[in-house]
């Protein structure tokens, strides 16, 4: 296989993975409201804070 | 009591001995770590020794230390520099002994412990098989007994995986519980600090050291000794239909449970049945975080060409990263706010304690993982973090811990996991597991040398400070 062909492989399965991730989180994506805030993760962890 | 000049040169005559046939090591660094033990042991008793104080320990080589630039394992220039690493200078103020860099996963982004740049890291109790990754040297260096504890990170089960594959303690504290800096970054939202050792004791003293937070001091010593979990609510995780996990490990997982009930806790079954939703936001936010930083490098010796100095397996997951949109990353960002709240308001409010698998499967042979192709590679490295992953996503704390040992000889592990900033609960039942399920006092075996199934990196490759090139 030439090294053009690799490249083109590569980068074919590189797509075929980020379109995999994608899907498999659309169904997760579809409950989000505008409200859900990316930190609020980080707050709720700190929250938890025992001091 | 054993000066650290004596922990040492034991820990470095092991590591002679075993470094041909585990690979574990990156560098050895000997003139250093013998002269910074006659330091520790010229300090006046009065400076306060601690459990720590000689300690000879492993670093994975992605952290800055005194004088020593991490390589990542990878053969592409690594751009890390600046101060040595709050980790490095923590553990060197309570008195351990540096003696070198371990084997890695190229960027800490795969979980098998093989290396282009390295060659293959082996696992001590059957050198045949693969260490698991990506803290592959810090495992297989505790495991063998060389160093009595290990410095590692973790982004989805890289101080979990290996260490249950070595049969060995790996802790991965909540997030942002032990600084970051100095650490070369693979997924800064995941991103943790670990450890792995042998005995608890000493895995809560480094933690303890090293965490940013007062510790909440355990209710297990004012329970009874003979039930030292006494009431504990411990939840056992319901595998999810379709979960394909070796029969060994579910026997593993319903030994442990039997256990914990005898000790006390109270023991039912807990469902997580998002956990697969957890996956795949984690998948999505690493791969954007692991683009963004790394993807993009180019090597002076490559000119224009980005991607040429990474082994093809991380080629093709930084690629992936890069086709990403920010709208997917930030989504996968806002579903983990839900996916917390939902954990530690729901489960962790029930159960102080959840228990799960670490990997699905027994440590396989490297010479299976070297002939599967590169798709395959991919989903199985997917299914071999299944249930370490979710509790990066959520920034929990989480413990393998040792739990015996298969018909073959291999060690298995199960992964203790607890809400936000409780590691002492984690250490507190593994503390009253380890004389029940006794892993500490059996050890690997190193095999005659016409037995070891490659040839490794000799003591002499690795004597210098610096990365062994292949």
């Amino acid at each position: 296989m030439s090294d053009r062909t690799d490249e083109e492989a590569e980068v074919a399965a590189a797509a075929s993975t980020a379109e995999g991730m994608v899907a498999r989180f659309e169904e997760s994506r579809a409950t989000l409201g505008l409200a859900d805030g990316p930190s609020d993760w980080l707050v709720l962890l700190q929250g938890r804070r025992p001091w | 009591m054993v000066t650290a000049v004596a922990a040492t040169t034991e820990a470095l005559r092991l590591a002679g001995a075993w470094q041909p046939a585990l690979n574990c090591f990156v560098s050895l660094d000997e003139e250093n770590a013998l002269d910074r033990a006659r330091q520790v042991d010229a300090l006046p008793v009065a400076s306060g020794a601690s459990a720590l104080t000689g300690v000879p320990v492993g670093f994975k080589d992605v952290f800055v230390r005194r004088g020593r630039r991490p390589r990542a394992g990878s053969a592409a220039a690594v751009e890390l520099d600046g101060a040595a690493a709050d980790v490095d200078t923590t553990l060197r103020a309570a008195g351990t002994v540096d003696i070198g860099s371990l084997h890695l996963d190229e960027l800490a982004y795969a979980v098998t412990g093989r290396s282009e740049a390295l060659g293959d890291c082996r696992n001590p109790w059957d050198l045949r098989r693969a260490t698991g990754g990506s803290s592959s040297g810090p495992a297989a260096a505790v495991a063998a007994g060389i160093v009595p504890l290990a410095v590692g990170t973790d982004t989805g089960g890289s101080v979990r995986l290996p260490a249950a594959w070595c049969g060995v303690l790996g802790l991965k504290p909540t997030y942002s519980a032990i600084s970051t800096r100095g650490v070369l970054p693979l997924s800064p939202s995941h991103d943790t600090v670990g450890l792995l050792a042998r005995d608890v004791a000493l895995l809560r003293a480094a933690y303890r050291a090293l965490a940013a937070a007062p510790h909440r001091r355990p209710t297990a010593a004012q329970r009874p000794s003979a039930r030292p979990l006494l009431d504990l609510p411990v939840g056992v995780l319901a595998l999810p239909d379709g979960t394909d996990l070796d029969a060994d490990l579910l026997g593993a997982l319903a030994t442990v449970s039997q256990v914990l009930a005898r000790l006390g806790a109270s023991v039912g079954a807990e469902a997580m049945p998002d956990l697969g939703r957890y996956n795949a936001a984690a998948a999505i936010i690493t791969a954007s975080e692991a683009a963004a930083l790394h993807g993009r490098r180019r090597h002076p010796a490559t000119a224009g060409e980005p991607w040429a100095d990474y082994q093809a397996g991380t080629r093709t997951r930084l690629r992936a990263g890069t086709l990403l949109s920010s709208g997917d990353y930030v989504d996968a960002l806002r579903f983990r706010g839900r996916a917390v709240r939902l954990v530690v308001e729901g489960l962790f409010s029930r159960r102080a304690v959840l228990m799960a698998p670490v990997a699905p499967t027994m440590p396989p042979l490297v010479e299976e993982l070297a002939s599967t192709d590169s798709t395959d590679l991919g989903r199985e490295t997917a299914r071999l973090i299944e249930f370490t992953r979710p509790f990066s996503f959520l920034g929990l704390p989480s413990l393998a811990v040792p739990a015996g040992f298969s018909a073959d000889g291999l060690p298995m592990a199960v992964q203790l996991v607890a809400g936000p900033w409780q590691e002492e609960v984690l250490l507190d039942v593994a503390e009253a597991l380890q004389p029940v399920l006794g892993w500490s006092q059996r050890r690997p075996v190193l095999p005659p040398s016409d037995q070891w199934p490659v040839a490794g990196c000799s003591t002499a490759d690795v004597r210098s400070p610096g990365v062994r090139t292949t």
